[in-house]
Parts: C-alpha cells; sequence; structure tokens
C-alpha cells in the first residue's frame, strides 16, 4: 500500500549516519531495539511502512542495505544495542575486509566484482514492497567505499531500476582543515559526477559546516562522530517527516523533490534545521547533553521559518554561502514544519516572511514566490520528548551551492596539474588501457568528471541570471511558442505567457 | 294580563329562566310585551334563552372531541348547575309564596326575582359568548379568544372569563408537559402548538429529514401569551425527546430529564405560572439536548466521524489519496461509462469510504477521472441528522474539486519524474557517444527543450500548489479549526448542525463551489457567480493534463534513441567479433517529434477565446 523507500548505507560514513538514522525513527516511531512496535505506541496512525516493513512475528524491519568493504563500523553496530534490528541477510561486508584505502577506483571495481550479490540483496529487499517509490543512499563522497562502490551503485540503480528515484544523503567532506585523505578531491569529483546524472536529489551535508554548527552552535569544542553524525540524521528524519505522518500535501517522495528541484540537474539541496539543540542533535543521550543548555526555547512557526534562513543554521559552509552573497539565488525552498502548529499560522508566517523579502529567488521562474516557497507541515513523534513546540527543517535549492563544486574543481585541479597520486587510480581498469600488451594510464573518466561537474556549477550560474531560459537557441523558442499553443496556455488571449520565448 | 297575579308571574318566570315556557312568559321572549312587569319577566325569560343556547352549544362543542373545547364544555356545565341550583333556590321560595299570604315583605316579587337574577344573567351572557366564539376556533386558537376575553374591560366579564380560562388551559399545559418529558402528543386533533408531520419516502428513513421536518411549531395554535423563546424551548425538547426516542433507540433520556420533570410537574398548571414554566421547561430543554449531545457526539463519535471524512473526503490524509490514485488509476483512465465500479471497490479502500459512480449521468468524452468520487457511509440514525445527505453532496461535490487537483498534481510529478528519466537516457547515450563513438544527431537539440518541458511543468506545478496552499491553508484547515472549536461548545443539536453546515457552505464558497449540488455532472459545478471561476479552473487543470501526452511522446523518442544505440552497439560488438566491418548509421529523429507535435487545428483555437484572426 505505501510508497517504499529502501535505504542503502555504504561505507564508514554511510553506515554510521544510518545507524543513527534509523535509531532516530525508532524513537519517533516508538519501536524498539529489537524492532517491536512498544505498547504506547500502538495506535498511533503514523506510517512506519515507508521504511519498515513487518516481518511475520511482528517485527518492524527497517528497509535498509548495510554496505561496505570493511567489517569496522557494520561489526560495530551489529555489537550494539540495534543488534537485533536489521534484517542480517541485508548486511554485506567484502570477504576479504580490507575496505577500498580510501581509493574511489578500488570501491568502484570492488563494486562491479560483488555486483550480483549486491544487486539480489537489493532484489530480495524489493520482494518486501509493493509499490516501491526509490533509493536513498547515505554515503561521504571522500573516501573509498562510499564514494566509489556508492558511485557504481548510482549506475547500477538507475540502470536496473531506471523508474525509481534515486536520492541521496551525501557528506562533503570538511574542507577547513587538511584532510589524512589527501585524494579527497579525485574521489569527490568522480562521485559528483555519478551524483549530478544519476541520482534525482542529493541533500549535501557539509561535514564543514556539521562541524562548525557542533563548535559554534552547540558549543562542542571536539565533536565526535556520533554527534556529527546525530546532527546528519536529525536533518534525514525531518526530511522525511511528511512520509511517515502524511498530511494534506508532500506525502511521497517525488512529490517534495518535484516541487524542490525544476531544473533536473540542479538537484544539490543544503539544508537548515532549528532549533539546533543537543535535544535535536541527540536525543537519546549520547554525549554530553547535560553540559550544553538548549539554546532556542521561544519557538513560533515566524521565528522557525525566519531562523531557517540565517546561514548560521545551513549546513553547508560558509566558504560556499558567502561568495558572490548577491548574485546568488534560491532556486526553491521547502520548509517542514513539525509539531504543535495552527495551520494558519503557518500560512499568516510565510506572509510576512514574504513582505520581509528575506528570500532571493530566481527571476526566471514561476512568477509567484509561494510556489518555489513551499512549506509543510508535520506531526511530530509523541513518543520523543522535546523541549521545543516547534521545529523546522529547511531544504534549499540555492545556486551558491556551486561554489561548494568550485572548491571541490580547483582541489582537483591543484592535485591533477601534477598528476599527483594518479598511480592509485591506474591500476583499475577504468583508468587503464591495453595498449599493445602495455598497460597505459586513461585518465580520461577525470577529465570527464570535471567537464560534468564544471557543467553542473556552470548549470547552477546560469539560473542565477535572469535570461537562463532565454539563453536558449532559436530553435528552442520555436519550440516553446508552439508547445503553448498546443497546451492552450500562452497564445493571444493570454497576456502573461508562461514562458518568455 | 294584567290579572295574572305576582307570585304566579314569578313562578312563570322562573320556570322560563330554567328554559322552559311559562303559562304568560316564553322562551325566547317576545317583543311586544306592553305591560312593565311583562318586560321584567322577559328579562328573566332571557336567562332561559341564554341557558338553551348554552346547552345547545355546549352539546355542538362536546362533540368536536376536543380537550380543550371539553374543558371549556365541562367549565360551562359547571356555570350551569350553579345557575341552576340557584334557580331551584328561588323555585322553592316562590313554592312557599304561592301558600303563603300575599303581602308579605320579604315575597319573592318579580322585581327581586330580576335583581337575584341580574348577576348570572351576565354570567350567561360572558358564558355564551365565549361558546359562541369557540365554534370556529380549534385548541390554541380557542385558548387565545378566552385570553382576549380574560383580558376584558368588564370586571364580571374578566371574573367569568378568568377560570373558565384555566380551566381550557389545564388540558393543552398537560399536553405540553407529556410533549417536553415524552416527546409524545395527541395527534387526533391538530389542535396542539406541535404538529408531526408525514414524510413521503424516501424521506421518512432520511434522519434529517425527520429532525428538520419531522416536527413542526403550528403558529396558529400558539397561545399568544407564550413567548416565542418558549414556544421554541418546548419544540426543541420535544423533539428532541421524539428523536431520542426513534432515531437513537435511546432509553436513558427518562432519566437523564427526570430532576427537571418534577418541576416541571408542579409547574404544569395553567397560564398564570408562566414563569415557572419557561424556566422549567428551559431547564428540561438543557438536559434532553445536552443527552442528545452526548449521544451524538460520544456514543456515536461524531468528531470522529468528522475526522475521518476530512481524512478521505476532503484529502487529508494525503497518503491515502496516494494509494487511491495508485489503485485507481489505470482503470480511471477509462472512458467513464466502461469503468468498473466493482474493480474499483476491490482496492483496498476503509470500511465506510465508498467509491461511488453515478449511473446514468455521465457526459460523453468524459473519463473515469471526471466522475469518480468517493462516498462516506453513516448507518448511525442520530448522525444522520448532522452529516445529513445534502451535506454528503456538498462534501462530495468538495471531494470532485480536490480529487482532480490531486490528480493533476500527481501526472505533473509523473512528468518530473519522466524529464528525470529522460534526462539519464541523455547521459546514457550522450556516454556511450564518448566511449564508443557512435554520435545520435539532434541529441544536442533535446536538452533545451527539455528545459522548456521543465520550466513549464514548473509553471503549472507552482499554480497547482498555489492552488492547494490557498484552499488548504486558507479555505479548508481555518473553517475546519473553527467548526472544530464551535463544536464542543454548540448547545443543542441544532446548533451543532447549524455549525456543520455553515463550514460547508464556507468551504464551498471558498473553494468556489457556491451553493451546495444539485447534480453531480461534473463539469457544470457552482452558482451564478462562481461559474466563471470553475470553468476557467477546469480548463486550467485540464490544459495542465494535456502536458503529458507531449512529454511522454518525447521520452519515448528519447528511450527509442536510447536503445536503438545499444542495439547498433550490441551489432556493433557482433559483427566484430565476426571480423566484419559495420557501416551502418542511424539518427534520433527530432523532427519526426516535431512533427508529430504540431498543433492541431481548432484545438488553439477553442479554447483560446480569441478568433483565429483577430492579429
Amino acid at each position: 500500500m505505501p510508497r517504499e523507500l529502501v535505504t542503502l548505507q555504504v561505507g564508514q560514513c554511510g553506515n554510521q549516519v544510518g545507524a543513527e538514522f534509523w535509531r532516530k525513527l525508532c524513537s519517533e516511531h516508538g519501536i524498539n531495539n529489537d524492532g517491536i512496535v512498544e505498547e504506547y505506541a500502538a495506535q498511533s496512525g503514523d506510517r512506519k511502512d515507508v521504511f519498515f516493513y513487518q516481518a511475520d512475528d511482528e517485527r518492524y524491519i527497517p528497509r535498509a542495505c548495510l554496505i561496505d568493504l570493511e567489517p569496522r563500523v557494520i561489526n560495530g553496530i551489529q555489537n550494539s544495542d540495534i543488534r537485533n534490528l536489521f534484517n542480517p541477510e541485508n548486511i554485506f561486508l567484502s570477504d576479504h575486509g580490507g575496505g577500498a584505502g580510501n581509493n574511489w577506483a578500488s570501491g568502484y571495481s570492488q563494486g562491479e566484482g560483488v555486483q550480483e550479490d549486491i544487486l539480489d540483496m537489493i532484489d530480495r529487499e524489493l520482494g518486501y514492497s509493493d509499490s516501491l517509490e526509490g533509493f536513498t543512499l547515505c554515503h561521504s563522497i571522500a573516501g573509498g567505499t562510499g564514494s566509489g562502490m556508492g558511485s557504481w551503485l548510482l549506475e547500477a540503480l538507475n540502470d536496473r531500476y531506471p523508474k525509481k528515484l534515486v536520492q541521496t544523503y551525501s557528506v562533503f567532506p570538511n574542507q577547513s582543515e587538511s584532510s589524512d585523505v589527501v585524494v579527497q578531491p579525485y574521489n569527490s569529483l568522480l562521485t559528483l559526477k555519478r551524483l549530478t546524472l544519476n541520482a534525482d536529489a542529493v541533500v549535501v551535508l557539509d561535514n564543514t559546516a556539521l562541524n562548525r554548527i557542533a563548535t559554534e552552535r552547540l558549543h562542542i569544542a571536539n565533536p565526535t562522530f556520533a554527534q556529527v553524525n546525530s546532527l546528519v540524521s536529525t536533518v534525514m528524519a525531518a526530511s522525511t517527516a511528511t512520509l511517515r505522518y502524511p498530511g494534506y500535501m508532500n506525502n511521497d517522495l517525488v512529490g517534495l523533490l518535484a516541487s524542490l528541484i525544476p531544473i533536473p540537474q540542479c538537484h544539490f539541496l543544503m539544508s537548515g534545521y532549528t532549533p539546533l539543540t543537543l535535544d535535536a542533535a541527540d536525543d537519546r543521550g549520547h554525549g554530553a547533553s547535560s553540559a550544553v543548555a538548549s539554546i532556542v526555547r521561544k519557538t513560533t512557526v515566524l521565528d522557525v521559518m525566519r531562523r531557517l534562513l540565517q546561514p548560521k543554521n545551513l549546513m553547508v559552509s560558509a566558504g560556499a554561502r558567502a561568495k558572490e552573497y548577491d548574485k546568488s539565488r534560491y532556486i526553491s525552498i521547502l520548509n517542514i514544519i513539525q509539531g504543535d502548529v495552527d495551520p494558519t499560522q503557518l500560512h499568516q508566517s510565510l506572509m510576512r516572511i514574504r513582505e520581509r523579502k528575506l528570500a532571493n529567488f530566481i527571476d526566471w521562474g514561476p512568477a509567484s514566490i509561494q510556489a518555489c516557497w513551499l512549506v509543510a507541515l508535520s506531526r511530530k513523534s509523541p513518543f520523543v520528548k522535546s523541549a521545543h513546540r516547534v521545529s523546522g527543517l529547511m531544504l534549499a535549492n540555492h545556486t551558491s551551492i556551486r561554489h561548494l563544486f568550485n572548491r571541490t574543481l580547483s582541489q582537483f585541479d591543484k592535485l591533477f596539474k601534477r598528476n599527483a597520486f594518479v598511480e592509485n587510480y591506474k591500476e583499475y581498469p577504468m583508468f587503464h588501457r591495453m595498449v599493445g600488451s602495455k598497460l597505459e594510464a586513461d585518465l580520461e573518466e577525470f577529465e570527464d568528471a570535471r567537464e560534468v561537474v564544471a557543467a553542473l556549477s556552470e548549470e547552477y550560474a546560469a539560473a542565477e541570471s535572469s535570461d537562463y531560459i532565454d539563453r536558449a537557441d532559436g530553435s528552442t523558442a520555436d519550440i516553446s511558442t508552439q508547445m503553448a499553443s498546443q497546451l492552450n496556455l500562452g497564445g493571444a488571449a493570454d497576456a502573461r505567457a508562461p514562458i518568455r520565448a | 294580563m294584567a290579572a295574572i297575579p305576582e307570585h304566579l308571574l314569578v313562578q312563570d318566570a322562573l320556570q322560563a329562566a330554567s328554559g322552559l315556557n311559562g303559562r304568560c312568559v316564553h322562551v325566547p321572549p317576545p317583543t311586544d310585551y306592553a305591560d312593565a312587569r311583562h318586560v321584567q319577566a322577559s328579562r328573566v325569560a332571557e336567562l332561559g334563552w341564554l341557558l338553551r343556547k348554552v346547552e345547545g352549544l355546549a352539546v355542538e362543542l362536546a362533540s368536536l372531541q376536543s380537550v380543550v373545547h371539553e374543558a371549556l364544555v365541562a367549565a360551562a356545565r359547571r356555570e350551569v348547575s350553579n345557575y341552576y341550583r340557584l334557580v331551584a333556590i328561588l323555585e322553592a321560595q316562590a313554592q312557599r309564596q304561592a301558600t303563603s299570604v300575599p303581602g308579605d315583605a320579604s315575597a319573592l316579587t318579580l322585581r327581586r326575582l330580576e335583581v337575584w337574577l341580574s348577576e348570572p344573567l351576565g354570567r350567561l351572557r360572558v358564558l355564551a359568548e365565549c361558546l359562541v366564539a369557540a365554534c370556529g376556533v380549534r385548541g390554541g386558537q380557542l385558548i387565545n379568544v378566552l385570553y382576549a376575553l380574560s383580558k376584558h374591560g368588564d370586571p364580571l366579564v374578566r371574573k367569568v372569563v378568568s377560570p373558565v380560562l384555566e380551566e381550557a388551559c389545564m388540558p393543552y399545559f398537560k399536553q405540553i408537559s407529556a410533549w417536553v418529558l415524552n416527546g409524545t402528543m395527541d395527534t387526533t386533533n391538530r389542535e396542539f402548538l406541535v404538529t408531526k408531520e408525514q414524510l413521503a419516502p424516501p424521506h421518512c428513513d432520511d434522519p434529517a429529514a425527520n429532525w428538520r421536518g419531522g416536527h413542526r411549531v403550528n403558529a396558529a395554535m400558539q397561545p399568544n401569551f407564550m413567548s416565542d423563546q418558549l414556544v421554541a424551548d418546548i419544540f426543541t425538547t420535544g423533539k428532541s425527546i421524539a428523536f431520542l426516542r426513534e432515531w437513537c433507540g435511546d432509553t436513558h433520556w427518562a432519566g437523564a430529564i427526570s430532576g427537571s420533570a418534577q418541576q416541571l410537574a408542579v409547574a404544569g398548571g395553567t397560564y398564570q405560572q408562566l414563569r415557572w414554566l419557561e424556566t422549567a421547561v428551559s431547564e428540561v430543554k438543557g438536559a434532553v439536548s445536552s443527552h442528545l449531545l452526548g449521544i451524538v457526539m460520544q456514543q456515536h463519535g461524531l468528531p470522529r466521524h468528522l475526522a475521518a471524512i476530512k481524512r478521505f473526503l476532503l484529502l487529508g490524509q494525503g497518503d491515502f489519496v496516494r494509494v487511491l490514485l495508485d489503485a485507481a488509476g489505470d482503470e480511471l483512465n477509462k472512458s467513464a461509462k466502461d469503468v468498473s465500479q466493482y474493480i474499483l471497490q476491490a482496492a483496498d479502500i476503509l470500511r465506510r469510504v465508498d467509491v461511488r459512480l453515478p449511473h446514468g449521468k455521465t457526459l460523453e468524452g468524459d473519463l473515469g477521472w471526471d466522475v469518480f468520487a468517493l462516498q462516506y457511509h453513516v448507518d448511525e440514525g442520530p448522525l444522520g441528522a448532522v452529516l445529513s445527505p445534502d451535506t454528503m453532496a456538498g462534501y462530495l461535490r468538495i471531494f470532485r474539486l480536490l480529487w482532480t487537483i490531486k490528480h493533476v498534481e500527481v501526472v505533473l510529478e509523473q512528468c518530473w519524474s519522466t524529464i528525470n528519466s529522460m534526462q539519464r537516457g541523455l547521459n546514457t547515450i550522450k556516454g556511450q557517444e564518448r566511449v564508443h563513438g557512435v554520435a545520435v544527431d539532434n541529441a544536442e537539440q533535446v536538452p533545451p527543450l527539455l528545459r522548456a518541458f521543465h520550466a513549464y511543468r514548473a509553471e503549472m506545478a507552482s499554480f497547482v500548489t498555489s492552488l492547494q496552499y490557498y484552499i488548504v491553508f486558507e479555505v479548508l484547515e481555518p473553517n475546519w479549526a473553527k467548526l472544530m472549536t464551535a463544536l464542543p461548545k454548540a448547545a443543542d443539536l441544532d446548533a451543532v448542525i447549524s455549525l456543520h453546515e455553515n463550514t460547508l457552505q464556507a468551504v464551498a464558497t471558498g473553494m468556489f463551489l457556491d451553493g451546495l449540488p444539485q447534480m453531480l455532472t461534473p463539469l457544470g459545478l457552482g452558482g451564478a457567480g462562481a461559474a466563471d471561476v470553475q470553468a476557467g479552473l477546469r480548463k486550467t487543470l485540464r490544459a495542465v493534463l494535456d502536458v503529458q501526452g507531449p512529454i511522454q511522446r518525447l521520452a519515448a523518442t528519447v528511450e527509442q534513441a536510447r536503445t536503438e544505440q545499444a542495439l547498433y552497439l550490441q551489432r556493433a560488438r557482433d559483427s566484430e567479433a565476426a571480423g566484419e566491418w559495420n557501416v551502418e548509421s542511424h539518427t534520433l529523429d527530432l523532427r519526426m517529434f516535431i512533427a508529430r507535435f504540431e498543433p492541431q487545428a481548432g484545438v488553439a483555437e477553442a479554447s483560446s477565446g480569441v478568433p483565429a484572426g483577430s492579429e
């Protein structure tokens, strides 16, 4: 009956974030660590079946596949309090357990190598759903497994399930400090190509910003992985709230994404969350929550919506946000407001915020700002105690995200100009070819990936200008006019032609 | 005549006063008496005439079988028998006198007799007047007549009428208290304040129609001394009890009102205790109303049903709509008359919600989408009073617009997915081109086209979203919230009904669906003012649905190109393996697509509203 989503968590980061996400969902739905619904949650009227299926013994099992090339994180999950939650058949660990060594090419080629196992596992998982809506991929783009194997998986999903949606939660590397993974720019770029070409939507989780939020907003000197992952899982859980607590609108993924992504290539979404407290970041008591007082108490819808626009609550690094700020535009915004909210209040808040013109929108898009600026209301889980009446998540399609790509491009260029570290990649089939009997490096894949990412960045830049639609050549304009008359939307009767063709 | 002795004359007169003809005094008195004594005797005889009249009228009125008249007759008869007693005493005196000595100072003379009988004469006159007035009227009207007389300027009239009025009121008030305490009434004579109406089928099985029209206040029978408020209270109370008994199968109402009932029984006397009656009735009314409300709201769970209606009929639960759209989609794309209700019902829909397809009303060219509707079954008696067929028809009308909008939204989402997979198909084509050098002609023309499609889609989606925002946040939710706050505070069932109806009306008006429905034709919605908006909205939504075709055709073209390219590569690999040289080429012919895309004559003109040659 529902439109199910299968979550694929790949690599260390993906599995850590994923585990937090499932913890969060369980606590919101009143499901205990063994997958049994607590008595108090039996009649809650929420929709568990989007993310869980029910086994014969009444246990709720996450629709999740846990995939990694090295055992540490997954073993950790299997030894943790939620060890009984997942279907053991849905856990894939490579036989050798040696990981991908932070090498995209290794991850990708190992993915290809075990494709039958993985695709069988996914097929089997799909057997538990009636009308699968799509896949959610959790991974990081900088390492080896999440990026390389994740990239292979994205292509494989496209190939095998072309009609299904693919959404990713992609953790972008921390660019503010020197990374221990020197080939991070290579890995990121190669993954970005797949995210651009093979995913429908990418929720960008910028580690730089997550760490900044943890230190600046939550006052944690040295945020742990668990704390940062908890922030991520909060965003993930909130972004799926309307799917799990259905209301009048936005009850399926395609509805959410279609409204956020008017141009298919430009599908990289920023996220913001408020109130950011350790309550929100960590309701299960991991870490030192007692040390930190909650920062925001007074919460009205208007406050929440205004705060979501503040850059400091955005989970995208400042470098990307602030650059050429005047030029950058929102393509769309979706606010998911959770909690005890009077629907009429919501509308008034939106009106007031619109009056103040706090957000710059693209000026070629649909005329009314209201359409770009979507607000969804969702219930809050009754089982999770929170100090806050109202909380809000923002998913925004903002052109400034291109600076993040540009930064990756320039870091890539620095390495690639010197052909640094390409030896690591050369041993994998995608990066070499046989010339006679000699093995030669073939770096065309790098160049192609660079081209794709650069084009993506340009597409976002183009979207900032008001003649975005017009810059198409003449023939398209003709087609548009024809289309307009065909669809009875433009023409002489309507002075406001739908497209400035 | 002059020779007639006084005492004989007196006896004769007394006989006449009892309504009998005497030797020289006749009833009715002749008019040609010359003698003064004759005049006196004839005055006495008037009594006899009045008496005959009163008795005649009493018999006549008693035969009406009206309780109020009976009470009046009883009062009159008592008055008459009082009078007879007086006459008997006087007669006894006159008898004694006939044997005694004439000239007795205390003897009953004609003059004395006249004095004795002058008061009864007045009383009988008034009584006769009352009875005459009572002839043309019934029940409450009679009480009004008597009440008017009881306010007469003549104290004698007041004195006579007051007890009669009181007596006549008695059965009327008894009926009131039976009605107020039991919801029952005497239906034989339509002389009571409330009348029971016989409803014609199908209304006789409809609780709403029964609540609304099952009983009526008979204004003609309303005593003038009762305020409209009191009448309304009486009416509502009895109606509520009748409703409780007939439609709720409830037996506990008696207990609920027993406290107030005793008070009413004490009060239940006469019109002079009106104020007491007012308080007592309003107390009973309060008790009954809250009992009835308790049954409707708690026992039958009206709020629960309203919530369900909001979830299903008003599409509040989005995932349900989604499931319905998914389950019904294929079937509904058929033309309206081919859609099978059976298949739709097989879709797993909750118990009370049912699919409804109007029979024989479908218009040519309608798809299943246009006529599809959901029905919410209300089978529990008292709920039907609130969720009446009329209001359900109103919901249906709202549902259809919401449904259409949802359908459009889903189509636009499908378009988005289609465009996205097209984009990916192009990526594949481009990738293969790069890797294997197999170019696809005209492929570079597709992305700008896609962008144009996407922009169109976004524009349309923006319209549909704005429309939904408007409907949800400015129409549905605020009105519904208002209803939900007001509902627990409603004093009686009537208040609940009118709250519900007003909400529905407000929502319908907000959604340009002015006026509740008479017909279920999909395109002819709305009252006069709303017709234009409606028509425009429908046309726009139709136009949005039309975007699907071109996008799917383009997607098919791209998909075809991709498949061809893949096949070509396969063949190339095969021939390479066979050691042959492949020189075949192929193109993705975008022009083919554009040719299929040319505007069809008439379509654009028909809906643009501007003649083709106007430029």
